[in-house]
C-alpha cells in the first residue's frame, strides 16, 4: 500500500523534472525577485546620510513607465528639493541663475529605449559654481538610473521564464499579453511598495539604537518568507493540472485498472509536491540565509515541521483544485489565479514592518482566511522575533487543519472514473 | 479448461443512456477471444467495467473466480489492460513508464528489472528503451502501450483495439506478439476489435457485439457457417438488369449484383482499389450462394447456354464482415 504510494509519488518526481517551464518558474523567478528586492533594500539601507537639501528641476519628457518610475523616485529622496518643468529650458533657467544646482532631462523615448536595451542618457546639467551639490546629484542619478534598468532586466527576465513554460506559448498573443502584463502590474506594484516603502522605513521606526544592519536583516525575515510562501502556493495550479492530466492522457485508466488504492493516487501525488514545496523553501530561504543574512532564530528545527506542513497545505490545495475543475488548463489557470490573489491577501505582497496577521480591523480578518497569512507569521515569529516551537505550535494547527479540509475536499470530490 | 473469466448480464448505463445492455460470455483459461463491432458498440465499455475502471450499472462477472464487485482488488491483480487510446507518459522514456506500471503491480528490484526488459523484447523495442516516448513513432508508441499492460505478467490480457494507427509492419509484429503470448505463456486475452481479418486471424471464438448486445458468439468457423453458402464473383464482357434477375433465380443461388469495386484491401495496407471500367475488361458480377458449388455449376451452364463470355471465375468463402451484414443488415465499417 504505502510502497503503491511511493511509486506513484517517484513517477511524479520524475514528470516534474521534465517540466523544464513549471520548475522555472517555481525557482529561477522567486530568487530572482529575492536577489532584486534584497539588493535593493540593502542599497537604501545603506545610503541613509540625510541632512543636505540640494534644489534640482526636472523635466520628464519620457511618456513611459521608467520616466514615471524616476521622477517619482527623485520626489522620494530626502535630499532633493524637486521642481518640475515642461520644457528642458525651464529647467536650465533657475540653474544658470544660481537658483537651483541642477536640472535633470529626461529624454523622449527613453522607456523604449531600456526595454529595447539601446543605450541612452539621462541628461544632468549642473552649475559649476556649485560642484559638492552637483556631485550629490549625479551620484543619485545613477543610483536611480541603476534601477530603471533592473526593471528592464525584471521584465526581461520574466518573460523569459514564462516563454519556457507550455501553458505560456500554447496561450493566444492576447492571452499572453495580459498574462505577461498581468505578473508585470503585480510585481511591478509589489516592487515599487518596497521602494517607496523600503526597508528604512521600518528600520527608522524600530530601531532605535540598534544598528542598520540588524533592521534590514529581520525585515528579511519577513520578505523573503513572504516570498517563499507566494512562490510555494504556485505550485496549486501545477499540481492539480497533474492529476487532472493523468485522466487526460488516459493514464487514469490504467491506475484504476491496477490494484491501487484511490488513497495511494492522491496519496502519491499530494507526496511529490510536498517534497517539490519543501526543495523551494530550503532554496529560497538557504539562499536568503547565506547571501542576504537572513536570520534562522533561536529555534531553527522548528523550521523544519512548519515547512512540511506548508507543503502539506499547498499540495492538498492542488488536489482539492483539481477535484473541482474539469481540464487541467483550468485547474492550472485556477491556481495561478488564487495563487496571486491569496498572496495578496495573506500579505506575502503588501510589505509592513509585521507580518499583515497582526493589522487590526478587516484587512487582520481576511488576511487570517489564508494559509499564506499563517505560514508568514509563523516563519516571521521564529526566525525575525527568535519564537519558540511552541509559539507557533497554533499556526501550525491552523495550517494542518487547512490542509486536512483540503484534502478531504479532494478524496470526497474526485472522480475516480473516467 | 476453466473459465477465467464469466459475464453475466453486465449492463453500463451513462444517464439515460444505456451503453451496454446486459451481455453475457466466457473466456476459457488459454482462449484468445475476440470482441468484434462497429464504433460505438460498446466494446470498451465492456473491458471498463471488468478491468475496474468503471463501476458497472448491472450484472455480474468473475475473473479467475473473483467477484469484480466484492473482491475488484484481486481481480486486478489477474487482469491486464491495453487501453484503446495511448496511455503513457509521454516526457518519461519507455522504460521510466514500464518501470512504473510494474512498481504500482507491487514489482521491485530484480525482478521488475528482468519483467522490464522482457517486455521490452517482446515489443522489440530494447534499443529505444531509453528514449522519451514522445520521440517514438505512432506504432512504436503502441508497443510501448501494450507492453505496458505485459509488465506484471497478467494472466487475462484485455486489448482494446491494440492496431489502430498502426503501419503494416507494426501490426504484423503486435499480432505475432499476440499469438506468442497466448502459445508460449498461456496468456488468456480478449481482443477488441472493428477489423474483422484481425479477428478472423487471432482469435478461436468471438462475440459479435453491436448496441450493446451480443448478437452471436462462437468460433469463426460456425459464425461464417450461419450465412450457408458463399460468395461467387463473376467476371463478364457484360451484363444487365435482365440478365443479373436471371442469374438470380438460377437453383442454388440467393442473389445477384454488379459491383464496383473489389473487396476492400486489409485496413492499413494502403493498397489502391484497382478500376474495373466496364467497357474495356467487363464486369464484375457477384453472386452470394446458399450452396457454392452447386451455384458455380449452375451459372456456369447457364451462361454456356446463352452463349456469354466467362472472363474470370472466383470463389470466395464468406467472412465475418458479411456475417455481421448478415446479421444487422449494416457494414462493420463505414
Ligand atoms: N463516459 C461516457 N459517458 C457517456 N457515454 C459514453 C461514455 N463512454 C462511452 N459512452 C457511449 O457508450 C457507447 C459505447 O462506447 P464504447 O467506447 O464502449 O464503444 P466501442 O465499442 O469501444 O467503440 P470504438 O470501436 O469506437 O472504440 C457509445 O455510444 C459512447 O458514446
Ligand atoms: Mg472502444
Amino acid at each position: 500500500m504505502f510502497k503503491n504510494t511511493l511509486a506513484i509519488a517517484w513517477k511524479e518526481i520524475q514528470l516534474m523534472l521534465k517540466d523544464r517551464g513549471s520548475l522555472a518558474i517555481l525557482f529561477l523567478l522567486p530568487l530572482l525577485f529575492g536577489a532584486v528586492y534584497g539588493g535593493m533594500n540593502l542599497k537604501f539601507a545603506d545610503t541613509d546620510d540625510a541632512g543636505i537639501l540640494v534644489r534640482v528641476g526636472v523635466v520628464n519628457l519620457d511618456t513611459g513607465i521608467f520616466g514615471e518610475e524616476i521622477t517619482a523616485a527623485l520626489h522620494t529622496i530626502d535630499e532633493l528639493q524637486i521642481t518640475d518643468y515642461e520644457t528642458a529650458a525651464e529647467a536650465e533657467a533657475p540653474v544658470a541663475t544660481g537658483e537651483a544646482a541642477a536640472a535633470i532631462v529626461i529624454p523622449a523615448g527613453f522607456t523604449e529605449q531600456v526595454n529595447a536595451y539601446t543605450p541612452t542618457e539621462i541628461e544632468v546639467i549642473v552649475d559649476p559654481a556649485q560642484p559638492e551639490s552637483a556631485s550629490i546629484v549625479t551620484g543619485i542619478m545613477n543610483q536611480v538610473v541603476d534601477e530603471a534598468t533592473i526593471w528592464g532586466e525584471i521584465q526581461y527576465g520574466i518573460r523569459a521564464v514564462l516563454e519556457d513554460s507550455d501553458a505560456f506559448t500554447t496561450a493566444s498573443p492576447e492571452q499572453q499579453q495580459a498574462f505577461a502584463a498581468q505578473n508585470l502590474g503585480v510585481i511591478m506594484t509589489q516592487l515599487n511598495e518596497m521602494r517607496r516603502n523600503p526597508a528604512i522605513a521600518v528600520v527608522s521606526e524600530d530601531l532605535e539604537g540598534a544598528t542598520i544592519e540588524g533592521g534590514i536583516e529581520i525585515f528579511f525575515a519577513l520578505m523573503f518568507p513572504g516570498l517563499t510562501v507566494m512562490f510555494v502556493f504556485f505550485i496549486v495550479g501545477v499540481c492539480a493540472a497533474s492529476l487532472l492530466n493523468e485522466r487526460e492522457a488516459g493514464t487514469l485508466r490504467r491506475l484504476l485498472a491496477a490494484p491501487l488504492t484511490p488513497s495511494a493516487i492522491i496519496g502519491g501525488k499530494t507526496l511529490a509536491y510536498m517534497a517539490l514545496a519543501c526543495a523551494q523553501v530550503v532554496v529560497l530561504l538557504g539562499v536568503a540565509a547565506i547571501f542576504f543574512n537572513m536570520p534562522l532564530g533561536a529555534s531553527p528545527l522548528a523550521l523544519l515541521p512548519l515547512t512540511v506542513i506548508l507543503a502539506f497545505v499547498a499540495a492538498a490545495m492542488g488536489m482539492m483544485i483539481a477535484a473541482l475543475s474539469k481540464t487541467p488548463k483550468q485547474a492550472d489557470t485556477t491556481g495561478t489565479v488564487l495563487g496571486f490573489v491569496l498572496a495578496g491577501i495573506g500579505g506575502c505582497i503588501a510589505m509592513g514592518p509585521t507580518p499583515l496577521t497582526r493589522t487590526t480591523g478587516f484587512i487582520g480578518i481576511l488576511s487570517k482566511l489564508t494559509p499564506h497569512a499563517h505560514a508568514l507569521e509563523a516563519y516571521y515569529s521564529l526566525m525575525g522575533e527568535n519564537a519558540t516551537f511552541v509559539q507557533v505550535l497554533p499556526e501550525m494547527g491552523i495550517l494542518l487543519a487547512m490542509g486536512l479540509l483540503f484534502f478531504t475536499i479532494a478524496a470526497w470530490r474526485f472522480r475516480f472514473t473516467d | 479448461m476453466a473459465a477465467i473469466l464469466e459475464v453475466e448480464n453486465l449492463s453500463k448505463k451513462f444517464g439515460e443512456f444505456e451503453a451496454v445492455k446486459g451481455v453475457s460470455f466466457a473466456v476459457e483459461e488459454g482462449e484468445v477471444f475476440g470482441l468484434l463491432g462497429p464504433n460505438g458498440a460498446g466494446k470498451t465499455t465492456t473491458i471498463s467495467m471488468l478491468t475496474g475502471v468503471l463501476p458497472p450499472s448491472a450484472g455480474a462477472a468473475r475473473v479467475g473466480g473473483y467477484d469484480i464487485r466484492a473482491e475488484m482488488h484481486e481481480a486486478k491483480k489477474i487482469n491486464g489492460l491495453v487501453p484503446q487510446d495511448l496511455a503513457l507518459y509521454p516526457t518519461l522514456s519507455a522504460r521510466a513508464n514500464l518501470n512504473f506500471f510494474g512498481r504500482i503491480y507491487g514489482l521491485q528490484g530484480k525482478d521488475l528489472k528482468e519483467r522490464v526488459s522482457d517486455v521490452l523484447r517482446i515489443v522489440s523495442l530494447t534499443e529505444r528503451a531509453d528514449q522519451r516516448i514522445e520521440t517514438f513513432s505512432g506504432g512504436m508508441k503502441r508497443r510501448v502501450n501494450i507492453a505496458a499492460g505485459l509488465v506484471h505478467q497478467p494472466r487475462l490480457l484485455f486489448l482494446d483495439e491494440p492496431t489502430v494507427g498502426v503501419d503494416p509492419q507494426s501490426r504484423n509484429h503486435i499480432f505475432e506478439s499476440v499469438q506468442r503470448l497466448n502459445r508460449e505463456r498461456g496468456m488468456s486475452i480478449i481482443y477488441t476489435s472493428h477489423y474483422m481479418e484481425e479477428v478472423e486471424l487471432l482469435c478461436s471464438r468471438v462475440a459479435i457485439i453491436d448496441e450493446g448486445r451480443i448478437i452471436a458468439l462462437d468460433t469463426i468457423k460456425n459464425l461464417i457457417a450461419l450465412l450457408g453458402g458463399g460468395v461467387i464473383n463473376v467476371g463478364l464482357t457484360r451484363a444487365n438488369e435482365a440478365l443479373l434477375a436471371q442469374l438470380a433465380a438460377l437453383p442454388a443461388v440467393k442473389e445477384a449484383a454488379l459491383i464496383s469495386q473489389p473487396l476492400a484491401p486489409p485496413p492499413g495496407e494502403g493498397a489502391e482499389p484497382k478500376e474495373r471500367p466496364a467497357s474495356a475488361s467487363g464486369v464484375t458480377v457477384k453472386i452470394v450462394a446458399e450452396h457454392s458449388q452447386q451455384a458455380v455449376v449452375n451459372v456456369i451452364g447457364f451462361l454456356n447456354g446463352r452463349d456469354i463470355t466467362l472472363t474470370s471465375l472466383e470463389i470466395l468463402e464468406p467472412n465475418l464482415e458479411s456475417v455481421f451484414l448478415h446479421l444487422t443488415g449494416k457494414k462493420l465499417r463505414e
